[in-house]
């Protein structure tokens, strides 16, 4: 794997040719924006975050106030994706219904990072018996498999949007932390973080400071990928009723309202799943132009 | 071989104690006193939850609480469902053949798809039956496994009539949710197919058996296939437990019984012995799954020695 500095160097080895030199940072995003799958998906996923915090602009209709006169009615000019079962427009409810689904994927992220890095960093600084506990600890959460990590946690909380979101975050902590762990367990070696300890810093500074950001680039590539996760878990849960409740618009909710209708009314379960797909499509595909601009050597593996 | 197993086996001790702890203490965590959960709120005096306390041994010290409910589990004793009053073993053996069979024809289904398209991207790299094949596999990972059966519902069981909406049944019920379950793993299996098949068809053996005449089925089948598969084994076991987590939505979207659907009615009706059985007996399989992928992968390739896997 080519870490930062590396990379950092072979940029400024090019020939200079005049042009200021390119920071790391910069050809990064050079190659990134090379990619026009993941410009395009960036983009996507930028006007989509834009409707999601505009909806109240955007939406034509009230998300919540059913309309007796128009139930479930297919999509026309009035109702563009159509109506739901007690007459509220879909497109209204997909606009703040986002809100929930995303908030609730990049805040279970935020807990997943944020308590996956440190435990992943001390696994992997420190090594040996600190290590070995930490990834038993690890092992014994990935014995959950799939969804049931965060079912059980949620069992336990109790379901609410604020539960759910706690038990998606939970059970994406062990990829996390082995992620992190693997990186700072072979990055440790190197002669810089023997230089950086024997000028006399700090175990934590070293951690943060000097090998951070040799490994972040596959952090970011996961933390994007796994947004996509984290969403999916999180509708999934609020698709079983054990996340967001009706009547508050959701991804997954309003799925879960559309199963009832399946025979007769297409459109509430197809578009409610489609704003799903089209994030979660937009977010693997900055995830592999980020993938393949952090480090191109990996670019068609 | 033997020794191998047995190394792994042992392995498997830590995590199932650590499981079976975590498990333990589900009800412990419960806000609230587990007494009064498990009446769910019928009414009873303070001296009918003093009772209870004392029945289900709440009254004694955690670890002492601990062990009695680990013997019992042993033997077989998961305590009873609180909504049905049948013991929680019942349940769970009740159910569990048609996750079983619901989880195995998703990775069927999976494993056919996944290895086809692999195979199909790799043998037409950068052609357009490459780019289709990856494009799927693209939209098979960013998919949400509940609504693709939903979609799989709208075109063939409510649309065209080949299959039924839901239900459980024959063959004919286990084809939309085994395709939807399995509908992700398959496009992970493509992208892993694809790239292994890519390096080994750069191997120096693969130009020998071209050099040799050899027709294109035979190098693809006989020489590379084999070796490009065996990654594909180690994330075998991986995604078994995803598909066996998979199948609490799927179940749900096809009201099919299984493991799944009792749990979301299990935690939905805050039945707690139920609750830590189903987790508990889908924790187990999964690590034992995942001993026999491992026993399988050395088998497939000598060159792993058994005792770097222990």
């Amino acid at each position: 794997m080519i870490t930062a500095d590396e990379t950092g160097r072979a940029a400024t080895q090019t020939p200079l040719t005049g042009r200021a030199q390119r920071t790391w940072f910069q050809e990064t995003l050079r190659r990134f924006a090379r990619n026009r799958g993941a410009v395009v998906a960036l983009v996507i996923l930028v006007l989509i975050a834009l409707a999601l915090i505009l909806a109240r602009l955007l939406a034509p209709y009230s998300p919540i106030n059913p309309d007796i006169a128009n139930v479930a009615m297919a999509p026309s000019r009035a109702h563009l994706l159509g109506t739901d079962a007690i007459g509220r427009d879909i497109l209204s409810r997909i606009l703040y219904g986002g809100r929930l689904t995303v908030v609730v994927g990049l805040l279970a992220i935020a807990i997943a990072g944020g308590v996956g890095l440190p435990i992943g960093m001390i696994a992997g600084f420190y090594g040996g018996f600190t290590d070995r506990v930490i990834s038993r600890l690890m092992d014994i959460m990935l014995a959950f498999p799939g969804i049931l990590l965060a079912l059980s946690v949620v069992a336990v909380l109790g379901s609410s949007v604020v539960n759910a979101t706690i038990a998606v975050g939970i059970s994406l902590i062990p990829g996390f932390v082995r992620l992190v762990r693997g990186s700072y367990l072979s990055t440790k070696e190197n002669v810089y973080v023997d230089a950086a300890r024997v000028i006399g810093v700090g175990d934590v500074r070293i951690m943060v400071k000097h090998i951070l950001p040799n490994v972040l680039a596959p952090i970011m590539v996961l933390a994007t990928v796994a947004t996509g996760w984290a969403i999916i878990i999180g509708a999934s849960l609020s698709f079983l009723g054990l996340g967001v409740q009706a009547p508050t618009p959701e991804w997954g909710t309003d799925l879960a309202q559309g199963r009832q209708w399946i025979e007769t009314a297409w459109w509430m379960t197809t578009f409610p799943g489609l704003a799903i797909l089209v994030v979660i499509l937009a977010l693997n595909l900055v995830g592999d132009g980020l993938r393949d601009a952090l480090d191109p050597r990996l670019r068609n593996r | 071989m033997l020794r191998f197993l047995v190394a792994r086996l042992i392995s498997a001790i830590p995590v199932l104690v650590g499981v079976s702890i975590a498990v333990f203490l589900m009800i412990h965590l419960l806000p609230g006193d587990p007494a009064t959960i498990m009446l769910q709120g019928a009414p009873a005096s303070a001296q009918d939850i003093q009772n209870l306390r004392h029945q289900l041994g709440l009254d004694e010290p955690l670890y002492t609480q601990y062990f009695r409910w680990l013997d019992r589990v042993v033997h077989g004793d998961f305590g009873v469902s609180i909504h049905t009053r049948r013991p929680v073993l019942t349940e769970i053996t009740t159910v569990f053949p048609s996750t079983l069979q619901l989880a195995m024809a998703a990775m069927v289904v999976a494993l056919g798809m996944g290895i086809t398209l692999g195979i199909l991207a790799a043998l037409h790299q950068n052609t357009w039956i490459d780019t289709l094949s990856m494009g799927i596999a693209l939209f098979g990972v960013s998919m949400p496994d509940f609504w693709v059966g939903l979609l799989l519902i709208l075109v063939f069981a409510v649309y065209f009539h080949w299959f039924p909406v839901a239900g459980i049944g024959g063959l004919n019920y286990l084809v939309l949710p085994a395709v939807a379950l399995g509908a992700n793993f398959s496009a992970i299996t493509a992208r892993l197919v694809r790239s292994n098949m890519l390096e080994v068809l750069r191997q120096e053996y693969v130009l020998t058996a071209r050099a040799k005449g050899l027709t294109q089925w035979r190098v693809v089948v006989i020489h590379t296939l084999r070796n490009a598969l065996i990654p594909v084994v180690t994330i075998v076991g991986l995604q078994f437990g995803n598909l066996l987590g998979g199948a609490v939505v799927i179940e749900t979207v096809f009201a099919r019984q299984g493991l799944g659907q009792l749990a979301v009615t299990a935690i939905l009706g805050k039945d707690f012995p139920l609750i830590q059985g189903i987790v508990l007996v889908a924790a187990i399989v999964y690590v034992f799954v995942n001993i026999f992928v491992d026993l399988l992968y050395t088998l497939l390739d000598p060159r792993i020695r058994p005792e770097s896997l222990a």
